[in-house]
Order: C-alpha cells, then structure tokens, then sequence
C-alpha cells in the first residue's frame, strides 16, 4: 500500500489491532471522530478515486460482518456470503466496480475483529453449508500488508467442517500463509485475466505468472484452489488469449484439485463509464458491445458473450473435464446455450458449489442444506 | 467611486489597449448612425494615465465615434487611483448593466478576473458579487470558452453549437475540429444529437485506434453529407444509423437479420413479432389485434403455421451471425 494519509476512529485508538498496524505504516495518523471529515477530503480533491486508494482508515464496522452476495433476481447468483473485512482496494484495476461503488471511495479496514469472529462463530453454530469469501468489496490479501488477518480466519475454519473461506486475490501474498494448518477449509483463489488485459488494466497487480506460481505454490501446500476468469473482455484477438490462460493455468496447477472456474464478462452500472474515461483515456474497455442488462448494468450483447464463453469452456473441458464452471450472472439461455445445461437440473447454483466444496474441502454431505 | 464629466480628444484614448475589454466584436455601422442621428447617450468610461488615456468601458461607442470623424467625446473619468481590478468590476457593471452578455463575454470577463486572484476561493467570491453566481463547475467550463479557437467560439454565439459541445470538441486535435464543425454547420443537429453524434464518433475512433478526422470522412459518412436527394433531416437519421453501425457492428448486424427474417414470415400487418429488449431478456413476444371473430382466427392461423418456418426457428433460436 503506498498511503499518503492515514486516519485512525478515536473510538478504537486503543485497540490492540490498531496498535499493531500503526507500527506498520509510517505515516503519522490522524484521529477523527467520524468519517465525515475523511470524506469531505477525498470528495474535494480533483480525483477522490485516485487519492482513496492511498487513504486508509482504521475503524470498526457497525454493521453485519457477513452478507449476502449483492446478487440481482434478473440473473444466476451462486449465494455466496460476504465476510466484510474492509472496503476498496489498493491496486488500481481500470474496470474495478468499486471506483463507483461507494461514495467516496475510501480504503476502510474493520480492527473488532472479535466481533467478526463472533459472526462466524454464529454461521460454524448453524452447522449448515455456506461459502464464505472477503473477496467481494476488497481484495482479500491486500491487508496482509498492514495486518496479517486471514492467518486467524483459515485458523477458525480448519477447526470446523460446515463452512468454507475463500480467498480471493490479483496478489501473491501468501508466503506466510503457506506452512498453515488450513484443513482444507480454505480456498485460494486468484482472478484470472489475459496477459494483455493484465498488462492493459490491471495496475499494481501480479503478473499473470506470478499469480499461477503463487497458486502452485498453495496447491504443493494442500490447499484447494479456484480460479475466476472475470470480468472476461472481448477485444480482438481475446478467444486465443483467454484459450491460452487456460492453458497456462493447468500447466500450473493439477485440475483435481481446482475447486470451480467461474466466468463472467464485463459488467458494470453506467456511471463507471465517465469514471473509466477520466482516470484511464488509453483504455477502451468501455467502448465494447454494451447493452443495458435486466439488472441496469451495461453488459455485452448477449449472443457475443455466449460465443465467447463457449470458446472458453471448449478449451477449459479440454484441459480439466471435471471441473466444475459456473457462470457469474448469466440467465439460463446462457447457461444453455454456452455450457449445454441449466443450475436448475442440479437443484441450483448453490447446490451445484454446496457439492464442490464437500468434495474437495470435506465437508460432510449430511451438511448440504446451504441457503 | 468618483467619475469626472468631462470632453477629450479621442486621439488622447489608446484605443489599442484592450486590458478591460470584455465584448465581443461587433459591426458598429448601425451605432456609427445612431450616434450620428442622435448624440451619444452614454459616455465611454475611461482611465486617466500620465499621458492620456485609456477605455474601461465604451469600446464600440469610441470605435463609432471615431468612425464618424469626430474629433472630440464627453467621457466619464476614472482617477489613475483606481487600482485595476476596480476597474475591471466598472467595466463588467457597465456591460451586464446596459445589455445581456453573451458565453464568450463572461468567459472573457472570469479570465481577466481570475488574473487578479490566486486563491479560488476569493475569485468565487469576487466572481459572486458580479452576478454570476458560484457554481464552481460552471464557472470552470465558462473559463474555458476563451481558450477555443475561433471557429468554435463564433459557433457559440451563432447558435450552432451549445457550450457543451464546444468544449468537447475543444479537446480535439485541430484537423478533427474542423470536420466535425462543419458536419454541425451543414446539419443544424440538436442538443441531443450533436452529444449522440459526437460520443459515436469519439468512441468509433478509439475502437479502430483511428483519427477523428479518419471516422467524419469514411465514405460512407460522405455518401450521406453529399447525397442530393436526402433533406437535413434525413441526413441526419442517416448519419446517426451509419454511426451506429459503425459503433456496434455486431448488434446492428443482430437487428438487420432479425428484421430481414421477420420481414420474410410475410405477417401481416395485425401481427408483430418483438423481441426482447436488447435481446437479452428471455422470450419473444407477439401482439395481434383483430375486431372479429373471424380476423382473430385467421390470426390464429398464421400463428400456428408460424412454427413449421424455419426463419421463424431461427428467429427464436436467438443464435447470432456474430
């Protein structure tokens, strides 16, 4: 995290966590009594996107530790849940939703830490299957940095069986993690996208083989792998590009041990548009073959991305025919007409990854009762 | 502030001297004659300097007097005290008080203003006082306005093209400019055209890494500017389909062949085929509308024949050509 302003919610200054980030950042904090005055900072400066990015506060959340997935009805959704650890990220994608997500965008790192764990504790409790992930409003690893937290998380979710942790990075931060007794109840998972889209959008990220190293390296570590090719582009030349990925991906890592590839093409809510065109003019990825999509986002035209996830999932089944892909946000004539079956034939999407996880992170069948 | 009535020798005012200038040019003949039939009835403001003069306000008044020959003008003076931003505030009262100013006019006057503060938040305040509110991002684009280059500066105050559209086209390389301007002068496209237009064009050449100058004269784009037959309106439907197709190749493609299919199920005219919205919702529809018994079941029976036609599979079967 390269941070130029650091502020610390006086409420939690005390706080054991913060004591230890704070002798991690060099920067000298400043002690606010709300976000207020962070927010009114980053909304004047020239470019709030940008200067959040280097803005961190440390804070608790007051809201729930776990979430829904922000699925919309209009589409598939795989039922994950959120495990809020913080907001925003470091690393500078082009296409990253989060730059009109919140408003202002700030990176917020939650330090009551005991209270997320009693949330979890809660869903351990209910001895019910649910897959859990911190990787929806966050990288999950970009806070290693400053606290090395998911040693504690893949700590509490070895010592249960109802519950899987997937963590979801464009980092290799997982040195640390390596040696760690994880019981298999934890999933390293890195998003995946084309050299050229890498090299073109996905700034302060790893590399395309430094990430598929970074997973061998878990998969030698026993850990179960995923993989997220998403948000796929469609730009000239990006069928032999993503057919290419795949190929390198199994060069890496053994498919039995990949828990799921998920796909999904680019999406996003309109406003993301002028975001994109200020802060990356070079990039053309909003200048795709978008239409608005049932759930008001722009997405591309329907047949294009059923052509192309096709040609991704030849390639895929060519490699590793057992693994399990599912779409992120499709409808079912995607699901059909790309991948020749519906979630509906195998009770849904969340059963269909219910059963994954049981298979590679043992979790018991007589627990399958996800909701 | 204190004003001294008196006569001075036009040749005694540096007319050359445009530091409070805020109008834009204009024919003075029909002042010229004004003047002539009946005197001048404001006097110029002017500035008294060690060795003359020079205009705070007045600037065409003094140009028509000249112009008539006269030698001599009543003036209102201000004092060389008077530092110049007080000068510049009496120049910018003067006009907003005697006329409306137009774009390129207040973008002059915040230009001059803003030489003289270096703090934004003074310049929004002193910008206040004069009337023109503190609507910062408006205040920003009118700024702007002075830095465009002629051509689009007289489209403002022609009509032609709104403020909006100026600046966006200000961003453009100079051999971009042009085309598109007269693409605008020719067609007299509304508001919202000229945005839909241009952000076609615009997005058209960063997809094919291409000029704008490149995608304004494809011949395609000529064929339609030029085609003798076509009105102005009907250019500029043609215009934007062309643009269309040129942005969204597949889609447009998609829609062609949907509606060169559904134009061979020969409906009749009581029967419509739709398709969902952006042909991404599920499920195709169709509408009928009869007044008898008998028109609903003969629409009953072009419906029913409709599934042994094989445009009417392919129709449904949504796959793309793409």
């Amino acid at each position: 995290m390269q941070l130029k302003r650091f502020y610390i919610d006086f409420t939690i200054a005390e706080s054991p966590v913060v004591e230890s980030i704070r002798n991690r950042i060099s920067i000298p904090p400043t002690y606010v009594e709300s976000p207020d005055s962070i927010y009114e900072m980053l909304l004047k400066s020239d470019d709030p996107v940008s200067l959040g990015k280097k803005t961190l506060f440390l804070t608790q959340n007051r809201g729930a530790f776990i979430r829904e997935c922000p699925g919309t009805s209009h589409y598939t959704c795989c039922s994950y849940k959120i495990l809020h650890i913080g907001t925003y990220c470091s690393m500078d994608c082009a296409y990253c939703i989060l730059q009109s997500y919140f408003h202002p965008p700030l990176l917020q790192y939650f330090v009551n830490h005991n209270e997320l764990l009693d949330s979890l504790n809660g869903i351990f409790s209910r001895k019910k299957i649910a897959r859990i992930g911190t990787g929806e409003f966050t990288d999950s690893l970009i806070w290693e940095q400053i606290f090395p937290f998911s040693e504690t998380l893949i700590s509490r979710f070895s010592g249960q069986t109802y519950a899987v942790l997937e963590l979801k990075t464009k980092t290799i931060q997982i040195d640390h993690l390596l040696d760690m007794k994880h019981n298999r109840k934890t999933i390293m998972a890195w998003s995946l996208n084309t050299e050229k889209m890498i090299h073109e959008t996905e700034n302060r990220t790893a590399s395309l083989w430094a990430r598929l190293n970074a997973a061998r390296r878990c998969e030698a570590s026993g850990y179960p792998l995923a993989f997220h090719f998403d948000p796929i582009f469609i730009y000239p030349g990006c069928e032999r590009d993503y057919q290419n990925v795949i190929r390198l991906l199994f060069k890496h890592v053994s498919p039995e041990n990949v828990v799921w590839i998920s796909l999904g093409t680019f999406r996003y809510m309109p406003d993301l548009k002028w975001i994109i065109e200020r802060r990356f003019p070079r990039v053309i990825l909003p200048y795709g073959e978008f239409i608005k999509g049932m759930d008001g986002k722009m997405r591309y035209f329907k047949p294009l991305r059923i052509q192309l996830y096709k040609k991704i999932i030849a390639e895929i089944k060519k490699c590793a025919p057992d693994v399990v892909i599912y779409f992120c946000m499709e409808d079912d004539e995607v699901w059909q007409k790309a991948l020749g079956c519906s979630p509906s034939e195998f009770g849904g999407l969340p059963q269909i990854l219910d059963a994954c996880v049981s298979k590679h992170c043992g979790i018991e069948k007589t627990v399958l009762e996800s909701d | 502030m204190q004003f001294e009535a008196k006569t001075v020798s036009i040749d005694s005012i540096d007319i050359e001297d445009t530091s409070f200038k805020i109008s834009t040019p204009k024919q003075i003949d029909e002042l010229a004659h004004s003047i002539e039939r009946t005197g001048l009835l404001t006097p110029p403001i002017i500035k008294a300097l060690h060795n003359g003069y020079i205009i705070i306000s007045g600037f065409h008044r003094l140009y028509a007097c000249k112009k008539i020959g006269w030698k001599n003008i009543e003036s209102r003076i201000i004092s060389p005290d008077v530092k110049d931003v007080d000068c510049l505030k009496v120049a910018i009262l003067d006009n907003a008080y005697n006329r409306q100013m137009n774009l390129i006019e207040k973008s002059i006057v915040l230009t001059k203003l803003a030489s003289f503060y270096s703090a934004e938040d003074e310049f929004i305040t002193n910008v206040n006082e004069i009337g023109f509110g503190d609507n910062l991002n408006y205040i920003k684009k009118l700024l702007k306005l002075t830095t465009l280059i002629p051509e689009l500066q007289h489209g403002i105050l022609s009509g032609v093209t709104p403020m909006t559209i100026a600046l966006e086209i200000g961003t453009y390389d100079k051999e971009s400019m042009f085309p598109i301007l007269r693409l605008f002068e020719g067609l007299h496209p509304t508001l919202n055209q000229q945005k839909e237009i241009l952000t076609l064009i615009r997005e058209t050449s960063k997809i094919r890494n291409s000029s704008i100058e490149n995608i304004v004269k494809d011949q395609q784009i000529l064929d339609i500017m030029n085609n003798p037959d076509f009105s102005r309106v009907q250019k500029i439907k043609e215009l934007r389909v062309c643009l269309h197709k040129m942005r969204y190749p597949h889609i447009s493609r998609h829609y062609d062949r949907f509606n060169v299919l559904t134009h061979r199920l020969k409906l009749p005219e009581k029967i419509k085929l739709i398709p969902p919205e952006n042909f991404e919702d599920i499920g195709f529809s169709m509408s009928m509308k009869f007044d008898s018994l008998q028109e609903f079941e003969s629409c009953l029976k072009v419906l029913t024949s409709l599934s042994d036609s094989l445009e009417f599979k392919t129709i449904i079967s949504n796959d793309s050509a793409a």
